[in-house]
């Protein structure tokens, strides 16, 4: 189908985090969305979740600033002995989703050590996206939005509080840290030409030029 | 679209089924669909009927060829009598001799006359003899033409089996996505959402219905080969499940023998028909093996021979499997079984009730994402859970035992819950237990997963010499296929193949090691080169190598690949690439961990 190859850019996608901070329940969440609300869309792509492991590769076209962008997410196994496998697919990443479970403080606690593992293992302009998931139990809430936003600052990072149950910020998470990978290109901090920048333009595509930004609101076509 | 193609397709099946109705006999749509039946066992009954009917065309269509076969079994006893025939002028014959013979013994002429007639006679004899002679040689020659014939007749119906075979797949396959076409166009219409279709309407629209214009396509390819095979009549070969055109098409999900609802891709059935139905070839040899080995020492000796090896992975009948994995844990797991008591299992269980570790806390994660389909695997409360967890917690505590440090890793709630497919919970148990501890080099699920790091090298490095083509390729797309490689290893196919297919191969690791793993690997992507070879994008490679796994269906197709085509290579090559890339393991990690050091010092 002509459909898969009709957008500009592919930016690479990495989700970590400790083992059950919902993932893979995240990816899926913002990818089985996409199957019902665009189901006349031609460039749906077979989405297979495999929560085990290392899931590859889902990946989807979306707007975002004008721009037709696929993303390609790989999903990484969270048990602490897989750190040792999942860390060759931190190379070429464009944008990393840090995850934490917003009922588990150590889930929290691990956030540095798998940072730094982010930081150390990819390129400089990779942009990383801190989300606390499960913001749906508030109940259980054990670490506060203020400390992590905290966090998020010294470290500079992009923050937001999801919910992969009920679908809350998920698909802003994605999209936000794909206008930021689209600034920094456009800004040219992200130099495409490197290796391993995590982007992959369609050179064949130049129906929509670079330049022709358009404003406001990403979201979806 | 598609829309269309369904009224077209339901009309002319209204058609079809008229004919057919008035023409076929029962007896004949009997036979057939006991030839179908072994591949499509556990559907519901709306199938039944439609097979029926599917049936019924197929004898029908084949009149041709029914007709050529009553042809060569005519010709057949034309033959037959005639070489009756020649016997028996051959028979009288000899009689005749007999006769002069005997004349030439009571003879009371002359000597001399007695000598003639003698002579005569002895002429004669000859003569008779070598007519003798030239009858059997006909005879010798028709008996082969026979023979010849008889091998040209079987092969003629066996052709027609196998042509009724792909129609009556192509049909159901047609039916099924037809079926799911109007379910997702019910569901779009009302949207409502049962909570089964939730776990089958996993396909977006578009590559559905692109999936589905795929079948039409074939279909109609099929068809029109089968017509140049002068099998069919011109009708089309699409019908329409009978509830077409009303929008109340109730949702079906049909389960396999395991109770995973059925995969709803098209290339799907066909490979699981090619396995079923080498695996019924197969169902003769294994009843007499089986009733052969039914002591322990028995099997272990016939473990280690090359005709056991053979059998399975020739294909083992379903209904003999349960048998062949108790013995062959049995087996792999007896010499770790005879270092505890025989309730070892057991008092694990019960000294470790509602104790609760890390790696108890992981399992309890991951129990309800091990098989997300399948529907006794889908809530806490079912059994199969509950035995998944006992097994996996169980091995928690022996692990504690052993010392291996392995505690739980992810993918071993997948080789459990296959083992529990087939097992109860203590020999599953003693199955994960003989794979960890016995089947699979050391360190494959513990804390380092050295083990398993290196074997995914050691494979990676076989398939860039057995396939360099198909490596070069993924290099040039800079396409890794360790990720795939990392994952069949570790979980032993079950996460990167179909069960149905894992299963079959977990035959050949109970009983061979784990070297088959590296075949099936190496044999899996042989299977898939020419159309990967096909692809020239980086996404479409990822894409098409993940989801092309979870399509291998032909066992048979994959054990050919994996064991014929490959040319030998004995345990002593994986060990010697084992010894070296296992230090090349060791010392990056090493490297890792020196750089995690530096780097969280620093950030400190």
């Amino acid at each position: 189908m002509a459909g898969a190859y009709n957008y500009t850019y592919i930016f690479k996608y990495i989700i970590i985090g400790d083992m059950g901070v919902g993932k893979s329940c995240l990816l899926h969440q913002f990818t089985e969305q996409k199957c019902t609300r665009r189901s006349l869309s031609p460039h749906s792509w077979l989405i297979a979740l495999t929560p085990l492991v290392l899931s590859l590769e889902p990946a989807s076209s979306r707007h975002v600033c004008g721009q037709k962008i696929k993303l390609q997410i790989w999903d990484t196994a969270g048990q602490e002995r897989f750190r040792a496998v999942t860390r060759s697919y931190y190379r070429g990443a464009a944008g990393a989703l840090l995850v934490y479970d917003i009922c588990r403080r150590s889930t929290y606690n691990h956030l540095q050590s798998w940072l730094n593992d982010a930081r150390n293992l990819t390129n400089p302009n990779t942009v990383i996206f801190l989300i606390g998931n499960k913001s749906d139990l508030e109940a259980q809430r054990d670490v506060t939005t203020e400390e992590a936003k905290q966090f998020a600052d010294e470290n500079n990072l992009i923050f937001l509080e999801t919910s992969a149950k009920t679908g809350a910020n998920v698909e802003d998470a994605f999209l936000e840290t794909a206008k930021q990978i689209y600034q920094n290109i456009q800004d040219g901090s992200l130099d495409l030409n490197a290796a391993e920048s995590g982007v992959q333009q369609k050179s064949q595509s130049g129906s929509v030029p670079l330049s022709e930004k358009a404003p406001g609101k990403s979201g979806c076509c | 679209m598609t829309r269309r193609h369904v009224a077209a397709a339901a009309t002319d099946a209204a058609h079809c089924r008229m004919q057919i109705g008035s023409l076929t006999p029962p007896n004949d749509q009997h036979r057939v669909l006991r030839v179908l039946s072994l591949g499509l066992r556990g559907r519901n009954s709306q199938n039944g009927i439609d097979f029926e009917q599917g049936s019924s065309f197929i004898e029908y269509d084949d009149t041709a060829e029914e007709r050529y076969i009553q042809q060569l079994q005519i010709e057949v006893k034309a033959l037959r009598e005639e070489l009756t025939a020649s016997e028996m002028r051959n028979k009288a014959q000899q009689t005749e001799l007999q006769k002069f013979q005997d004349t030439a013994s009571f003879a009371h002429a002359s000597p001399q006359e007695q000598a003639r007639t003698f002579g005569e006679l002895k002429l004669k004899l000859v003569e008779c003899e070598e007519q003798t002679k030239a009858m059997t040689r006909e005879r010798d020659a028709s008996r082969e033409k026979t023979v010849a014939i008889r091998t040209q007749l079987q092969d003629c119906m066996q052709k027609r089996d196998e042509q009724a075979h792909t129609i009556a797949e192509l049909r159901e396959e047609v039916r099924r996505l037809q079926q799911q076409q109007m379910q997702r166009l019910s569901h779009e219409n009302t949207g409502a959402q049962s909570p089964m279709a939730g776990a089958t309407a996993t396909l977006p629209a578009a590559s559905e219905s692109a999936k589905f214009q795929h079948m039409l396509e074939m279909a109609i390819k099929l068809q029109a080969e089968a017509g140049d095979l002068d099998l069919l009549p011109s009708e089309p070969i699409i019908m329409a499940s009978p509830t077409s055109g009303s929008a109340t098409v109730p949702t079906v999900v049909t389960y396999d023998e395991f109770g995973f609802p059925e995969p709803n891709l098209p290339q799907v059935p066909l490979g699981i028909l090619n396995t079923m139905a080498r695996e019924r070839d197969m169902e003769p040899e294994w009843a007499k093996f089986m009733t052969e080995a039914n002591s322990l020492d028995e099997i272990r000796y016939r473990a280690s021979s090359q005709k056991v090896k053979d059998l399975v992975r020739r294909g083992v009948p379903s209904r003999f499997r349960g048998e062949l994995w108790k013995q062959l844990v049995r087996d792999v797991s007896a010499p770790s079984r005879r270092s505890y008591p025989p309730n070892h299992f057991a008092q694990l269980r019960e000294q470790n009730k509602g104790k609760s570790s890390p790696a108890i806390r992981q399992i309890e994660q991951d129990l309800l994402r091990t098989f997300p389909s399948h529907p006794d695997y889908m809530t806490m409360g079912s059994d199969r859970i509950q035995s998944l967890y006992t097994v996996l917690s169980v091995y928690t505590w022996h692990d504690q035992l052993l010392g291996q440090d392995i505690g739980y890793c992810q993918g071993m709630n997948l080789i459990a819950a296959v083992l529990l497919l087939y097992l109860d919970e203590e020999e599953a148990f003693w199955g994960l237990d003989a794979i960890v501890g016995r089947i699979l080099p050391a360190h494959y699920f513990d804390k380092t997963l050295i083990g398993a790091l290196t074997d995914q090298r050691v494979c990676h490095e076989l398939f860039v010499e057995r396939s360099p083509k198909l490596a070069a390729h993924l290099r040039a797309y800079e396409v890794d296929p360790d990720m795939t490689i990392f994952q069949f290893m570790l979980t032993l196919s079950i996460d990167v193949l179909p069960v149905f297919t894992a299963v079959r191969i977990m035959d050949s690791i109970l009983l061979e090691g784990n070297k088959v793993l590296f075949r099936y690997v190496l044999g899996m992507f042989k299977a898939l080169e020419p159309d990967i070879m096909k692809l020239n994008d980086r996404s479409a490679l990822l894409s098409y190598i993940r989801e092309a796994c979870q399509c291998v269906y032909d066992v048979p197709l994959l054990a050919k690949h994996a064991f014929d085509g490959l040319k030998y290579f004995t345990s002593r090559t994986i060990d010697d690439k084992r010894q070296r890339h296992q230090e090349l393991v060791c010392r990056e990690q090493e490297e890792l961990q020196a750089t995690r050091r530096r780097f969280n010092s620093s950030s400190a």
